[in-house]
């Protein structure tokens, strides 16, 4: 790591980053938690004093609390997501469609500054590391910068010409997605870690996008090859028109399309889709940019948020085991896909469920990730913890 | 042990760009607000009304109709003019972040051309005028 001691490598991390507090990158760590410390929780408590200014119906608490709601919500879902190493998009948008009563397209907007900033906060430090490729991000940009551009165009578009019917079809669609995904997470997903390309492609060859870097579980320098370039446009190309589309990023489909489609190894996969997530997400963001949906004051926080939750998540990350946040995360994508369901069967008139059903849905839910947590831990049959 | 591989300065460069720009986005985007509360007056839309609307589910016309004094949406560029103002500073971060693959991919871009990686300086160029026209709003659907 950058600025690192290699004396006080075998120390925690937090004694590492104290120690350390006047190098990079912790210095900077410091001064962004320092201030989101004083700016939401500070100021939330200050603002109880502050007197509400003349002419204004609502206190100055309100809407400070408001703020720092906005900010926490975003650094829980930009932690979490970071720790099970997903988009942080794909949870904001479709849980913000589903229970809250705001507008699709400024949820789409925020929800693709969410997505974008996890994946740009993730790309610095990713850079200095072997496993990133300018190369593979860049040529993967080019179909996707196209695809996410046009699916924020499309939103917009599908927003003003089909009002309130839409928004109900927008998010029945969105929770078929998200059963998908659901599926997808529960079931694992196909991936490999260090997949055997045979043979090239003159294509492919053509762009010269492998990088050797050192792999530190192996203990060597990891040359690789890659192919089926063109697949990958098209797939990413489909990929970057849903996610600009509902505002959600797409890293839970780009790691499997690098590492399935072209062969990347799975960590060159992992690094390519979050930087390319947060710089194809700077071609989608402008639509919704250009037409207002980007409100400064509500886009703000989530957007620290990210960027805070995303930070400390990645150094949380390295010290502790991760699965059981994906367990949760199974469980969140379950529960939101019912509520955009019926939320979306609401809006177009079909019916409306009672409160108690939701609430037995969420049970069912927090059941099924109790049960995945302790099948993965061996609580049921067996004392020994795997 | 093998002696490791050197990063390319491409890599480098685009990495180190977009953290340092998202760092000072999010700082702005921190800072912006509170000015926006402290001085309800020095700001373009009203944010003790902005909330409230939201959360009645309004559309972004109808929030920045309810809470500006033109009535409309005064652009995604306003802040240039309006750098003193609360959301004009929020603004400022938030584009900042939006145009961070902008300054990055084009110095790096530049890397490309001068170590001769012809392909890969196109490549740099045409995802620098994808974000531009995005931006610039040249293609618009609605």
């Amino acid at each position: 790591m950058k600025g690192s001691n290699p004396e006080v490598e075998a120390l925690p991390l937090w004694k590492v980053a104290f120690k350390n507090w006047y190098k990079l990158p912790w210095l900077e760590t410091f001064i962004l938690c320092g201030t989101a410390i004083v700016v939401y929780v500070g100021w939330l408590l200050l603002s109880l004093a502050i007197e509400t200014p003349p002419g204004v119906e609502k206190s100055t608490f309100y809407i400070s609390a408001w703020v720092s709601g906005l900010f926490l919500i975003s650094f829980g879902i930009g932690f979490l997501a970071t720790l099970a190493g997903i988009g942080g998009g794909v949870l904001w948008s479709p849980i913000a469609m589903a229970f809250t009563p705001m507008d699709s397209v400024v949820i789409r907007a925020s929800g693709l500054i969410v997505a974008m900033f996890n994946g740009l906060v993730a790309t610095g430090p990713l850079a200095r590391t072997g496993m990133f490729n300018l190369r593979l991000a860049l040529f993967a940009l080019m179909a996707y910068g196209i695809g996410a551009f046009a699916g924020a165009q499309g939103a917009i578009y599908v927003a003003r010409a089909f009002g309130p019917g839409g928004e109900g079809v927008i998010r029945i669609i969105l929770a078929l997605i998200m059963l998908f995904l659901f599926f997808y997470f529960l079931l694992g997903g196909k991936k490999v870690e260090y997949p055997e390309v045979k043979k090239e492609d003159g294509f492919t060859r053509f762009f010269k996008i492998p990088l050797p870097y050192y792999e530190e579980s192996l203990g060597r320098v990891l040359e690789y090859k890659l192919c089926r370039g063109w697949l990958l446009w098209i797939a990413v190309l489909l990929v970057g028109m849903i996610g600009g589309f509902y505002g959600m990023g797409a890293g839970w489909a780009l790691v499997p399309a690098l590492n399935i489609i072209m062969g990347a190894p799975l960590k060159v996969a992992a690094a390519a889709s979050m930087s390319m997530l947060g710089m194809g997400d700077c071609i989608a963001v402008w639509p919704y940019f250009l037409v207002g949906a980007m409100i400064p004051v509500v886009i703000a926080p989530l957007l620290v948020g990210q960027v805070v939750g995303g930070v400390l998540g990645a150094y949380v990350l390295i010290g502790m085991r991760a699965i059981f946040v994906r367990f949760i995360l199974i469980g969140v994508l379950l529960f939101t896909s019912f509520g955009l369901f019926t939320k979306g069967a609401s809006l177009l008139g079909w019916f409306s469920l009672p409160l108690w059903v939701r609430l037995g849905w969420m049970l069912v839910c927090a059941a099924l990730v109790f049960y995945l947590i302790g099948k993965d831990y061996k609580w049921f049959g067996s004392k020994e913890r795997r | 042990m093998e002696e490791r591989p050197k990063i390319p300065l491409d890599n480098i460069v685009a990495g180190d760009i977009i953290y340092w720009v998202c760092i000072i986005a999010s700082m702005l985007a921190m800072i912006g607000p509170v000015v926006s509360i402290l001085w309800p007056d020095n700001n373009i839309a009203n944010p003790y009304k902005v909330f409230d609307l939201v959360w009645e589910g309004k559309n972004s016309e109808e929030v920045w109709a309810a809470t500006t004094q033109e009535g409309k949406y005064p652009g995604a560029h306003f802040w240039v003019h309006h750098l003193t103002k609360g959301d004009g500073i929020t603004q400022l971060g938030a584009w900042l972040g939006c145009v961070c693959a902008l300054c990055a991919i084009f110095p790096a871009g530049w890397v490309f051309f001068f170590k001769r990686v012809w392909g890969y300086w196109l490549i740099s160029m045409w995802a620098c005028f994808m974000i531009s026209f995005a931006m610039l709003g040249i293609l618009e659907m609605h």
